[in-house]
């Protein structure tokens, strides 16, 4: 008898990771097993994979070979931080207070997304930031990626009552890299906090990143995420905020660089479950050669959800013919006394601002440089954080003269 | 100067320039008159090197080069001005940080050393007063959310910045009040030296009771038609251009 064996783009994928040393429960385990035997990757017929093809993650080869990163890595000076180097936790870095890399067992597996499912069954890293009440800290990961590797961290930020608190997701990969990072955070913002989240993907060339944050916000609580996508042959990043409290503050930003033949794409989901919230969303970016972007944000305002106050916006410049932009905001409201809007534009640099510019002796260059940075200067007067706008209006500026 | 031949010029197959002949030396103040759609704007959009243009004959010489050969930024730092007809607003870009790039890269061409902070901003100071522009107005973002006037006066403060050899003021009167065109003109007027030369293009006559042009000259249908001195534009103001067109035809 003939026995038909499928397998799964998941099954050969598997096949070249190593299982995780961390400890996880076994129902986690079966239920992260589950999900995987029954998933596959998200090809065009799943609509949140639309525009998104990660067949691209099997040919990857993640056999440790390494290149050089440009340093320093580290963004902030004084902010305390953990290492994570090629997806493990470095050991010396990580003896600070409410910092913890070690376990007795990693939560639960919440989800049903195959790609967190991934991340718990091969996590290379399990790390949990504390916020205490009558703190205001800056914690900062450094991730430095310099070998073909699994890079799988699993953190999860705790935002205590009345707690101030900013982390630093600092993603850095070395000249060549080819590697994949996968990483699943789970942030909880409890009353009165307010936490901070800038995240940066600098990653290798050949690099795909794919990233999931859910965050749950209680109420009279702030929550900002910062996200800049520079470099990386794929970044996915999937931004699912839960407003479960009232009186809430939410801010995402964005903004991305891309050249080459990188796939850049946000997904972005705020859910306002209850009433008097607020929340603000603008991504920008410039996409040049034959890079792609994606932008998808969706804004749910449920029923009892009154006076909630909802903005969305999504800019992108094309600098080439060859450069594409897919961008979907959806609003679903379904309370009515709100406020909400959205726009998304996707145009060319200003033909007319770029000669004026150059008739007072500016080279082209240099003139569409400087519109490209005001573009994203826009952005970057939203990051409270100096060290990382500045960090990121450099990168910008090296993005040009590379 | 510069020294303009026989140009012909075309944008989208069109000929609007059909055979102009411009001399203009150093010292001197050119008006270039004439109806709407003679060509004023052409002239001035082939001077600066707009894209979409295309001359098909005649040469234009600038200092000794061959100025159709130049970049609009290469033309910029042999010495050219271009106060546009309508100034471009650009969010996000800051008026004097801009400035300060075109002034280095201009340096930088020349192979001089680039601008001090110190000397930059004492020029920013000295140059803002001669139009009465605001520093403040001078370090907002490029002619964002300026009026008509404001737009102008900058246009006059970024060529005082740059200190061009030839400036062409293309419509430089348009839009203008009174007293926004007395403090334009009095910019242009205190920035004349026998070293740099202006062609001041207007439709009317008005400019040219503030800015003394040494030579005007009547653009029609693609060629000066008539060139005399100031008394000319009272005519044109006085007469309009009917009898122009009527004598070029009859000629």
């Amino acid at each position: 008898m003939n026995e038909v064996i499928t397998q799964t783009k998941f099954d050969i994928l598997r096949k070249r990771l190593s299982p995780t040393l961390l400890p996880i429960s076994k129902v986690s385990k079966e239920k992260a097993e589950d999900l995987l035997a029954t998933s596959d990757f998200p090809t065009r017929k799943n609509e949140a994979w639309k525009y998104t093809n990660v067949n691209g993650l099997n040919k990857l080869l993640l056999n440790g070979e390494s290149s050089d990163l440009t340093k320093p890595n580290s963004i902030t000076k004084s902010a305390e931080k953990v290492y994570i180097i090629n997806g493990q936790v470095s050991k010396d870095q990580s003896d600070v207070s409410g910092i913890k890399t070690l376990w007795g067992e990693l939560p639960e597996l919440h989800t049903e997304d195959s790609f967190d499912a991934l991340n718990l069954l091969y996590c290379t890293a399990g790390i949990e930031l504390t916020f205490e009440e009558t703190e205001n800290k800056t914690v900062e990961l450094v991730f430095e990626n310099t070998t073909n590797s699994a890079v799988f961290p699993r953190i999860f930020i705790q935002c205590n009552k009345g707690a101030k608190g900013t982390v630093i997701l600092n993603f850095q990969g070395a000249e060549k890299n080819a590697s994949f990072i996968n990483v699943s955070t789970y942030v909880d913002v409890e009353e009165n906090a307010n936490l901070s989240i800038h995240k940066i993907q600098k990653n290798g060339p050949e690099t795909y990143d794919l990233q999931r944050e859910y965050v749950n916000q209680a109420a009279n609580s702030v929550f900002t995420i910062n996200t800049f996508p520079l470099s990386g042959r794929m970044t996915r990043n999937d931004l699912v905020i839960n407003v479960n409290g009232s009186n809430c503050e939410t801010f995402m930003n964005g903004a991305y660089t891309l050249k080459g033949k990188s796939h850049c794409d946000n997904h972005t989901t705020v859910d306002h479950k209850v009433a008097h919230c607020y929340s603000k969303e603008l991504y920008k970016g410039v996409i040049d050669d034959r890079a792609t972007n994606v932008f998808n944000g969706k804004v749910f305002v449920r029923k009892d959800a009154q006076k909630i106050n909802a903005f969305q916006s999504n800019a992108n410049i094309l600098l080439s013919e060859t450069g594409s932009v897919n961008s979907k905001p959806e609003l679903e409201i379904y309370a009515d006394d709100v406020k909400c809007s959205h726009g998304s534009t996707t145009g060319q640099l200003d033909d007319e601002a770029v000669f004026y510019l150059r008739s007072r002796g500016l080279s082209e260059k240099s003139a569409k440089e400087l519109l490209v940075k005001a573009f994203l200067g826009e952005v970057l007067e939203e990051v409270e954080n100096e060290e990382v706008s500045s960090y990121v209006e450099e990168q910008i500026e090296k993005h040009f003269s590379a | 100067m510069i020294e303009i031949k026989n140009v012909h010029a075309n944008i989208e197959g069109k000929e609007i320039l059909k055979g102009l002949n411009l001399t203009v030396n150093a010292g001197e103040v050119h008006a270039i008159m004439g109806p709407n759609g003679a060509g004023k704007s052409t002239l001035a959009s082939i001077l600066a090197g707009r894209e979409e243009y295309e001359v098909t004959q005649g040469s234009i010489t600038f200092e000794g080069e061959d100025l159709l050969e130049l970049d609009t930024e290469e033309r910029a730092h042999a010495g050219l001005f271009l106060a546009f007809q309508y100034p471009v607003e650009i969010p996000g870009v800051s008026n004097v940080n801009f400035l300060r790039t075109a002034i280095n890269e201009t340096r930088d061409a020349k192979g001089e050393e680039p601008i001090s902070a110190k000397d930059f901003m004492a020029l920013v100071r000295e140059k803002s007063k001669i139009v009465e522009l605001d520093s403040k107005l001078a370090s907002r973002a490029v002619n964002e959310g300026f009026s008509g006037g404001e737009k102008k006066r900058n246009e006059i403060f970024q060529m005082a910045m740059l200190n061009p050899k030839l400036a062409v003021l293309d419509e430089t009167d348009s839009g203008l009040d009174i007293d926004a065109l007395r403090i334009v003109a009095k910019g242009v007027n205190s920035l004349k030296s026998s070293d740099n030369a202006s062609i001041v293009i207007t439709h009317y006559q008005r400019l040219l009771d503030y800015i003394v042009p040494d030579y005007v000259h009547v653009l029609y249908d693609g060629k000066i038609v008539k060139t005399g001195n100031k008394d000319l534009a009272l005519e044109l103001e006085e007469k309009g251009y009917d009898w122009i067109k009527e004598e070029t035809q009859v000629g």
